[in-house]
């Protein structure tokens, strides 16, 4: 059931009013919360952000839950990257004793190797998905979305006692 | 842009998460560092009534109690009302700057109400160098104690000893034996396959086709030398094949030296295996400090000692520029410090205002300064000064350095306590007999050195006006629990130096103490006779189930060596015999060249007459 409401959600999310832009940006952001550690002070921040910016909340919560069960399979990948960054990276070493001093900076535990692996890829990340995103949303909207809804199929399945029951379900859950 | 609600909905936020924090911050701060310090000391840490103020910046509670880790239901020490003042912005760059802390009211050993012990789940073991060398010293320390002097048997059942210990010896000789006579059989291959006699009896057969009778021109003469040079050759040849043989074979005697060194040794060690799970113990005259007050000084000594370590522990964390990359649990990852020499450090308490009284009543004061997670960032040492007297003449004072400004950590102690009463306390403590003072004063002059994985520590104790009343434990009153009772209760002064090393990983622990000689008589003509007899009989059981395996191996070593020596030997015999026959022959050829030579030129020198 987890599936297909996930699917559902996404459905939802693409055939909403909001422009794509506002999907995109608001499943970025979704998608830094669910790679990086919960509990940081970039993730209170951005999730300020999506409370008070006019992006799509839904985008971010279905960002956050793909982004967030692929962070736990990439989790060593973040580890091994991060303690690259804070370690191996002799470069580097200055620039992260200078951050470490500064006030509300040291707070953000950046110094953590998952934090670190998984922000900076997040941040990597930013730009390609949420064009990606963008793109697809406008791509859905334009060429899939109406063909979709025209297909014999989802006519039918729409009218089955399954999907009626399954939207009632939903309803009754929440 | 904005979303009116969101911000509306972050407000009531907000507002409620500062109306919780200011209920229930002191209830999570205390649940945080409970389970921090819990964590480690490795035992339960409890602080009641704490009571965080974000306005004044300042902390304090009403009593902490910190359990002992080896006896959880006895505090290690516990403070009354204490509070330290914060510094406020450090704490907003994740460091915690205590300008003052005041501990009042501070105990030793004061009694808890509930077990200290942490769950299986909450330990977590800091193995480090003191404990791990400790820990085979008092492994070593209770074979020698006076349990095991009464557990010594009269009869000893060796055949169940051996069945239980397993000799090793008698499996490892076996297969060194497999090995070696698969090299002697290698080697005889190795001698047949080069042909060497083959070569000699070539040569010789060669040399003595040459008949110098029957040579009578001067062609002939060249031809047979020629002969003689090809053979010398050979010879030469057959030299080279010999020497690289018996470098070899050099090699290979050294190994069965070797291989029956290693017999005696494996021997040996399942007789000393054999010895200590008979628990016999050595009885000697620098023994007996061991025997009686070694498993409780041991005890004594990897409890404080391991307090420093665990200091030691904490303070080196964060010493290393290249912290080795650790396994986390999912979704944890590591933290890595980065140290700045003009940073301020992470935590600092630049001083401890302490003030109490011990066990015994006696009033403390004490003085704790800069403590703190990085010394090179502070570039000062963390010195404990701790003193304490009563109207009774007894003293107190303990000082102590933690210096971890060099490469290699240093921390020293030094104790001295004086007269302190001993009524009550347990002087000796073990399975057998247990000892306790009835009256008396004590002095302990106890220092402590520690540097990098060396650690020195010397004690004296000296006890005066004694008297002693000794408990004999167990059903049965054994001759050597009387002896004991006896000698121990009939002394009444008492001193004891006891030196324990540990460096690079080994401990020695040497205690000498005025009841060695004492005791040491006594206990040598009961239990010495009795260790011998038993040790005799395992040397005799194992030595009729060993020896014979040992022997045969030695015969094994012996006749093959022997035969192959023999084969060598002879080698060397006729290659030299063939070496000289050529010489020889070589020798006459070229003088009758030689002769023949002149002959021609006088012939030459006639026919131009």
């Amino acid at each position: 059931m987890f599936g297909l409401d996930l699917l559902a959600k996404l459905f939802k999310i693409l055939r909403s009013e909001d422009s794509p832009n506002k999907i995109a940006f608001g499943f970025v952001m979704g998608m830094i919360i669910g790679l990086t550690p919960l509990w940081t002070i970039h993730n209170l921040i951005l999730i300020v952000l999506i409370v008070i910016l006019r992006v799509n909340i839904g985008a971010s919560l279905f960002g956050y839950i793909i982004f967030g069960m692929l962070a736990y399979v990439l989790d060593p990948v973040f580890h091994s990257f991060g303690y690259y960054l804070l370690v191996d990276v002799a470069v580097l070493h200055g620039f992260w004793a200078r951050l470490y001093q500064i006030p509300v900076v040291a707070l953000s535990h950046y110094n953590n190797t998952v934090v670190i692996g998984s922000l900076v890829s997040s941040i990597i990340l930013f730009i390609p998905v949420f064009f990606a995103m963008k793109y697809f949303v406008v791509w859905y909207r334009r060429v899939v979305d109406p063909k979709l809804q025209k297909l014999r199929i989802v006519q039918i399945f729409k009218a089955t006692k399954f999907y009626r029951m399954y939207e009632k379900i939903k309803i009754i859950g929440g | 842009m904005f979303r009116w609600k969101g911000i509306i909905f972050l407000a009531v936020l907000i507002g409620l998460f500062i109306v919780l924090g200011l209920v229930f911050t002191d209830q999570w701060l205390e649940q945080q560092l409970e389970k921090t310090a819990s964590y480690m000391v490795g035992a339960r840490v409890e602080f009641d009534d704490l009571d965080f103020s974000l306005s004044k910046v300042r902390l304090k509670w009403q009593r902490l109690q910190v359990t002992d880790p080896k006896h959880t239901m006895t505090n290690l020490f516990e403070t009354g009302e204490s509070d330290l003042d914060l510094e406020f912005w450090p704490l907003l760059s994740k460091k915690v700057i205590v300008e003052d802390f005041r501990i009042h009211n501070f105990r030793t050993s004061t009694a808890r109400k509930e077990d200290g012990r942490l769950s299986e789940k909450e330990k977590h073991e800091k193995p480090n160098f003191v404990i791990r060398a400790l820990s085979a010293l008092g492994g070593r320390v209770q074979q020698q104690s006076l349990s095991s002097l009464s557990t010594v048997k009269k009869n000893l059942n060796v055949d169940s000893l051996l069945k239980h210990l397993n000799l090793q010896s008698p499996q490892k000789i076996d297969s060194l034996q497999r090995a070696l006579s698969a090299d002697y059989q290698s080697w005889k291959t190795r001698f047949a396959s080069l042909r060497i006699k083959e070569d000699i009896a070539q040569t010789r057969a060669s040399l003595k086709g040459i008949d110098l009778k029957k040579i009578k021109k001067l062609d002939q003469l060249l031809a047979a030398l020629k002969k003689i040079d090809a053979a010398k050759k050979k010879i030469k040849d057959t030299r080279q094949k010999y020497m690289t043989l018996k470098t070899d074979f050099e090699v290979q005697l050294k190994r069965s030296k070797e291989g029956l060194r290693l017999a005696d040794d494996w021997i040996k060690n399942d007789y000393k295996r054999a010895r200590s799970m008979a628990k016999l113990p050595d009885i000697s005259l620098t023994n007996i400090g061991k025997f009686v007050f070694g498993p409780t000084l041991v005890n004594k000594v990897q409890t404080y000692l391991g307090y420093i370590t665990t200091v030691r522990h904490y303070a080196s964390k964060l010493k290393s520029d290249k912290p080795p990359k650790a396994k986390p649990p999912r979704l944890k990852g590591q933290d890595i410090y980065f140290y700045n020499p003009n940073a301020r450090p992470d935590w600092w308490i630049k001083k401890i205002d302490l003030s109490g009284q011990t066990s015994d009543g006696l009033a403390l004061s004490g003085l704790i300064q800069n403590l703190v997670s990085d010394q090179r960032q502070i570039h000062k040492v963390t010195k404990i000064h701790i003193s304490g007297e009563n109207n009774r003449k007894t003293r107190l004072e303990l000082a102590g350095t933690l210096n971890y400004l060099g490469v290699s950590p240093r921390e020293n102690f030094r104790l001295d306590y004086r007269h302190f009463p001993l009524k009550g306390k347990n002087l000796i403590r073990s399975s057998v007999l247990s000892t306790t003072a009835k009256n008396g004063f004590g002095k302990i002059a106890a220092r402590a050195d520690l540097q990098g994985d060396t650690t020195q520590l010397t004690i004296q104790f000296d006890a005066a006006g004694l008297n002693l009343l000794t408990e004999i434990k167990g059903r049965k009153t054994t001759e050597i629990q009387r002896i004991l009772g006896q000698t121990i209760d009939g002394m009444h002064r008492l001193d004891l130096s006891a030196f324990l090393t540990i460096l690079k990983g080994r401990s020695s622990l040497k205690v000498k103490s005025n009841l060695d000689r004492q005791l040491a008589a006594r206990l040598k003509s009961v239990v010495g006779e009795r260790v011998n007899k038993a040790a005799q009989k395992i040397r005799k059981e194992m030595d009729a189930r060993l020896q014979p395996q040992r022997e045969k191996l030695a015969r094994l070593i012996s006749t093959n060596e022997k035969q192959l020596k023999d084969q060598i030997a002879s080698y060397q015999q006729m290659l030299k015999e063939q070496q000289s026959a050529a010489d020889r022959k070589k020798k006459e050829i070229e003088t009758r060249i030689a002769r023949e030579k002149n002959k021609l030129g006088k012939q030459l020198k006639g026919l131009f007459k």
